[in-house]
């Protein structure tokens, strides 16, 4: 056994501690962990809201950016009713009622936030116009064909819907498009052939 | 430029994180789905893990960098086989349970050269399971969904007994790509020193 060899000294090794934090104080290592807290939060955010679009991902941290403002909302709004038409292209009536939903939540709270009468009049037509296209899709989807009966529930839902936006001061234009809906959807919900019959 | 080992330890981790966030994007038809790793990968990237530290191919961690790395590894290890591994069914179950009954004789053996060549060959089988062969016969086996009067959904239940398989755009398999490229090279730069000087 060597014993000439000198004993090791206490200080050649450094502590873990010590060597924790001079690991820490090298260039950028502390702003590559801030870095990647900051990744971290981000992937869990998307992972969470699950985007279909780089347009959903725009409107998306607009809002959570400046949640108590008109146009943040207004955007979403209307980007959710883009959402709802490529479900829908794509055959799924669910998801795009679900999105429609969501699209009259957005216009609703843009119109809460409203400072002039201009952006009321703007999102109410919106909110109306996207509550008339879901109870389009719920006609659509409730009303049978001629040897199978209607889902009756569905179609009141949808008429209820179609009320509610007639209740609100609308463009002429979306006015008449809801008592358009509003009469298809009555004559639907006429018993067996009546349907078919002019009222 | 030189960097050290808490320099390397960070990048990966960056690297790593980015790679299970592509993992788990899948470009189906109709939109983006966003899959999260289960239970089987999760376990298995966690074998996997160790065995990487166990011979030297990852470093084995020492302060908050080098655990960082380890752990976005483990994670980014997950996400890569949610992405390789064939999808819910009896294919899965097939696949899942060879490769993990060989995956201690197999992996454990030889140098970390060879445990990432073995690594890759396995990345290779899978790809070609989940992307290739479960495609071409999901095309093949029996009618379609809606057609020949009811037996489309008869075939089409029998097929989702073997594989829950949903068509992805070929942009979808590029994000795959991108994401194994990106494990890869987080791979290379927390190789251990004990590796390096390993015969080639």
């Amino acid at each position: 056994m060597d014993t000439s060899a000198p004993a090791p000294s206490p200080d050649a090794a450094p502590a873990p501690a010590v060597a924790e934090r001079s690991e820490l104080r090298e260039p950028w290592v502390l702003p590559g962990l801030a870095v990647l807290l900051v990744g971290t939060v981000l992937a869990v955010l998307l992972y969470r809201a699950a985007p279909q679009s780089a347009a959903e991902v725009r409107t998306g941290a607009l809002v959570a950016v400046a949640p108590d403002a008109f146009t943040p909302h207004l955007s979403r709004a209307r980007e959710r009713l883009d959402a709802s038409q490529r479900a829908r292209a794509a055959g799924d009536t669910a998801a795009a009622i679900a999105r429609l939903a969501e699209g009259e939540q957005e216009a609703l709270a843009a119109r809460q936030r409203a400072s002039d009468s201009t952006q009321v009049r703007t999102a109410t037509d919106l909110w109306a116009n996207v509550v008339l296209d879901r109870a389009e899709l719920m006609l659509a989807s409730g009303a049978g064909p001629w040897y199978k009966m209607d889902d009756d529930q569905v179609l009141k839902e949808a008429l209820t819907a179609v009320n509610r936006a007639q209740e609100a001061p609308l463009s002429p234009a979306t006015k008449t498009r809801a008592a358009a809906l509003d009469e298809r959807i009555r004559r639907q919900l006429r018993p067996g052939p009546l349907e078919w019959l002019p009222r | 430029m030189t960097w050290t080992a808490a320099q390397r330890a960070v990048a990966a981790s960056l690297l790593f994180l980015l790679s299970a966030v592509l993992a788990g994007m899948v470009l189906v038809e109709h939109g983006v789905e966003y899959h999260l790793f289960g239970l089987v990968e999760g376990i298995f990237a966690l074998l996997l893990g160790y065995i990487l530290v166990l011979r030297g191919a990852w470093a084995a961690p020492s302060g908050l960098c080098g655990w960082a790395a380890v752990v976005y590894g483990t994670v980014a290890t997950a996400q890569v086989l949610e992405l390789l591994f064939p999808p819910p069914g009896l294919v899965q179950w097939v696949v899942v349970t060879g490769v993990a009954i060989t995956a201690w004789s197999v992996f454990s053996a030889g140098s970390p050269r060879r445990l990432v060549a073995s690594l890759a060959s396995l990345a290779v089988v899978l790809a070609l399971v989940r992307y290739s062969v479960i495609p071409v016969l999901w095309a093949h086996l029996g009618p379609a969904q809606g057609t020949a009067l009811g037996l489309g959904d008869i075939a089409e239940s029998a097929r989702r007994v073997f594989a829950d398989w949903h068509p992805v755009r070929p942009a979808g398999e590029l994000v795959g790509f991108v994401a194994v490229c990106c494990w890869a090279l987080a791979t290379r730069l927390v190789w251990s020193p004990r590796a390096a000087h390993e015969e080639p």
